[in-house]
């Protein structure tokens, strides 16, 4: 109930221009601190077969310049 | 407090700009359900209408007390729930399937002792399942009354898009509401999720607004942190190194003004970084309690 309290209360603070332009330099816009979920992430980040081709089809192999 | 209230991502629903986050009623938080009421009704006292809970929040006992909460006041609340993660024992428990979400759907109404949900989100996405089939089962729950809208929970930018063409293409309705996490120490969403939101005219709730309890005040400057206490997942951000638990004096000054910032007052983050920065869509509800 007190975390309710608090939150509510808190509501009707305003924040200047200046204090918001500190809280960006502190963690910049569009920017995390820490991972906030975990749960999920495009499968090929954690399995490293989603992400190459198969030997035997990849550029080289196939004889491709780049 | 003077509530305000905004669309609800171009649904209609009139939701009030704050709304109460469930998630720690029940044994993993607060297991005295009269409490957990009482918590509710004080909210719905200051003008607050929009209840979001999940059915996994503790294994559908938050669901539970909600609909205990809400009995006689029903008709003039907006509750929002989630499916995806997995509820029991079963292989067909979980995911975003029309297989689990059409039996997902009656175990969180039965819970929540009501006949039609007003939100129904998709907590996380699922690549097992064709979105097409996702967005096919919540069309048909719309159409039979049981859900009013329907949203996603923590779905990267290309999802929510690729979703939103799916529905067109195939004249299925669309998400109208995102739900991603989001504090002065998240932002990562600014990004890209909140743009294309804007874009799409999708409604924002926001899910751990304090940063696990980090901006809650608990952490103060000089004291013991207590990081393995609370949430368990609040003993991670220990791991960042800017917010190691190290003595203040060793602390380096970006820290030390987060930790002023945390403790500086009552709810720095009730409105999280948002309205500043990324102006928010006058449909988009922002704001989480707690």
């Amino acid at each position: 109930m007190k975390q309710l309290e608090d939150l509510v209360n808190g509501a009707s603070l305003t924040l200047d221009d200046k204090i918001l332009d500190r809280i960006d330099e502190i963690v910049p816009p569009g920017t995390n601190l820490y991972n906030p979920d975990d749960v999920w992430s495009p499968p090929a980040l954690a399995d490293a077969a989603l992400r190459c081709r198969a030997l035997a089809e990849r550029a080289a192999a196939l004889g491709e310049t780049h | 407090m003077t509530m305000n209230y905004r669309t609800l991502g171009g649904t209609g629903i009139q939701v009030s700009v704050h709304c109460l986050g469930t998630m720690m009623f029940g044994a993993v938080g607060n297991p005295d359900h009269d409490d957990c009421a009482r918590i509710i009704h004080a909210a719905l006292d200051q003008g607050i209408n929009f209840v979001d809970t999940a059915d996994m929040h503790s294994g559908g006992e938050s669901e539970e007390i909600v609909g205990k909460a809400l009995k006689g006041r029903r008709d003039d609340i907006v509750v929002a729930t989630k499916v995806h993660f997995q509820m029991g024992e079963g292989r067909n428990r979980s995911g975003n399937s029309r297989r689990w979400i059409l039996q997902g759907v009656e175990e969180s109404l039965s819970r929540l002792q009501t006949d039609w949900i007003d939100l129904y989100q998709i907590h996380r996405p699922d690549h097992s399942t064709d979105i097409e089939e996702t967005l096919c089962a919540l069309t048909g729950l719309v159409h039979a009354g049981k859900i009013r809208a329907f949203g996603c929970s923590t779905f990267p930018a290309e999802e929510i898009v690729g979703a939103y063409h799916v529905a067109e293409r195939r004249g299925l309705l669309r998400f109208r509401t995102e739900q991603p996490p989001y504090s002065l120490l998240a932002g990562g969403i600014e990004s890209s999720v909140l743009p294309v939101c804007q874009r799409l005219g999708m409604g924002v709730l926001t899910w751990s607004p304090r940063a696990w309890g980090f901006l809650s005040g608990r952490y103060r400057k000089g004291e013991d942190a207590g990081l393995s206490a609370g949430r368990p997942r609040c003993a991670r951000i220990g791991s960042i190194p800017r917010f190691r638990r190290t003595p203040p004096s060793s602390r380096p000054p970006g820290s030390s003004r987060s930790w002023r910032r945390a403790s500086a007052a009552p709810c720095p983050s009730l409105r999280s970084r948002s309205p500043w920065r990324i102006r928010p869509s006058p449909r988009s509800s922002l704001g989480r309690v707690p």
